[in-house]
């Protein structure tokens, strides 16, 4: 996916205008956005504008777990966005259905949005842009802004950790057991449970 | 309020506009960002699991290993995780930075190793989970120790069955 975001990054070098799509937030992610526009963050000054209609957008700011009921209209919207066109998944709800990621009326995210897109309407994921928060501070939002028109390089990265060791471990284990002894269990257990 | 004094005032508070992205931003030092686990001191104990409002964090068993998983995308930051962690091990940092076109990128795994019930053969519970219990109950022996919850509530069924003198397990 990341390859996709950096082919739209060739093709919109111009200003970014952006719908906002609710797609059964909370309000806070919308209230954030609208504060991104507000003189203190002002993102007009980078050329990011909020437009009326999908047909005139580049971007699409989604929020929210994608209820079931709004899921035909969300299509519709990305599907009315014309090409090359990015998302942008703003909160944990848009990122991955955030605390209603596994309830009864929610898609739960645009993973699963996706996913969905793709078996039942035959349309590719867009490419997209994770912002996580709940909501997502301003600032957040325009460094969002910012990975998607190519202005700054993610430093997010993936986390393994892989224990070592394996045998000797238990050892080392019994070992502190035997130092931290102080009790020790040499009672008989009663057999006479039934007499007495 | 006349134009001039309005005109005055604007020019009084003068640019509030912040320049952000093009310089950084200032963040107080309590503010809940990312969550990061210290993989080293982690025991896979699971509480921050179940303190997790949105399972953001999830404890599951691969084998012979437990997997903490913590997905970015769905954490909410509220701070549960680092409030009940008994070692300190999972802290909220003060980045916020965490937008990024990869979904791959958004998660942490830290896979612990297992210790296998010494009866039964099950994987059970991490290496460091049980050195950590010992410290906090070190009244469990020998043997015992070493066996899983389920052989753990048999064990004493056996030794008044078999007669034992309880150390045998
Ligand atoms: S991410 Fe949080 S603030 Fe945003 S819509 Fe979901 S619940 Fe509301
Ligand atoms: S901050 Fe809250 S939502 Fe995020 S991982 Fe911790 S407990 Fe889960
Ligand atoms: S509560 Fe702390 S020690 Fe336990 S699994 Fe979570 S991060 Fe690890």
């Amino acid at each position: 996916m990341e390859t996709r975001v950096e082919d739209y990054r060739k093709l919109v070098k111009r200003s970014l205008w952006v719908f906002h799509l609710n797609s059964g937030s909370c309000n806070g992610c919308d209230i954030e956005i609208l504060n991104v526009f507000a003189p203190r963050n002002d993102v007009e000054r980078l050329g990011i504008k909020l437009v009326g209609s999908p047909r005139h957008a580049d971007a699409i700011a989604l929020t929210g777990p994608v209820t079931r009921e709004c899921l035909p209209k969300v299509v519709d919207a990305i599907k009315a966005v014309p090409e090359p066109k990015i998302v942008l998944a703003i909160g944990a709800c848009a990122c991955g259905g955030g605390i209603w990621y596994d309830t009864y009326s929610v898609v739960g995210g645009v993973k699963e949005l996706y996913r969905i897109m793709k078996e039942e309407y035959g349309m590719e994921a867009p490419p997209t842009v994770f912002i996580p928060g709940c909501p997502p501070k301003p600032e957040a939002i325009i460094y969002g802004v910012a990975v998607a028109k190519g202005m700054i390089e993610p430093k997010q990265r993936r986390m393994v950790y892989v224990e070592e060791g394996g045998g000797d471990e238990l050892a080392r284990m019994l070992e502190e057991v035997n130092g931290l002894r102080h009790f020790s269990a040499g009672f008989k257990v009663r057999r006479d449970v039934n007499g007495t | 309020m006349g134009r001039i004094k309005l005109m005055g005032l604007a020019v009084s508070i003068g640019k509030v506009t912040e320049r952000y992205p093009f310089a950084p931003v200032e963040v107080p030092d309590d503010y809940r960002g990312k969550p990061v686990i210290d993989p080293g001191i982690c025991t896979g104990c699971g509480a921050c699991a179940s303190a997790c409002p949105p399972q953001a964090i999830q404890v599951k068993e691969e084998g012979e290993f437990r997997v903490v998983h913590l997905f970015l995308g769905r954490c909410i930051f509220c701070g549960r995780c680092q409030d009940v962690c008994p070692e300190g091990a999972i802290r909220l940092t003060t980045e916020f930075e965490l937008a990024t076109p990869n979904h791959d990128d958004l998660h942490q795994f830290v896979r612990l190793r297992m210790v296998r019930c010494v009866r039964c053969g099950r994987p059970f519970d991490t290496y460091r989970h049980l050195v950590r219990s010992l410290r906090e109950v070190p009244f469990i022996e020998g043997e015992r120790l070493l066996l899983c919850p389920e052989c753990r509530a048999k064990a004493p069924l056996d030794w008044l069955e078999g007669g034992g003198d309880g150390n045998e397990g």
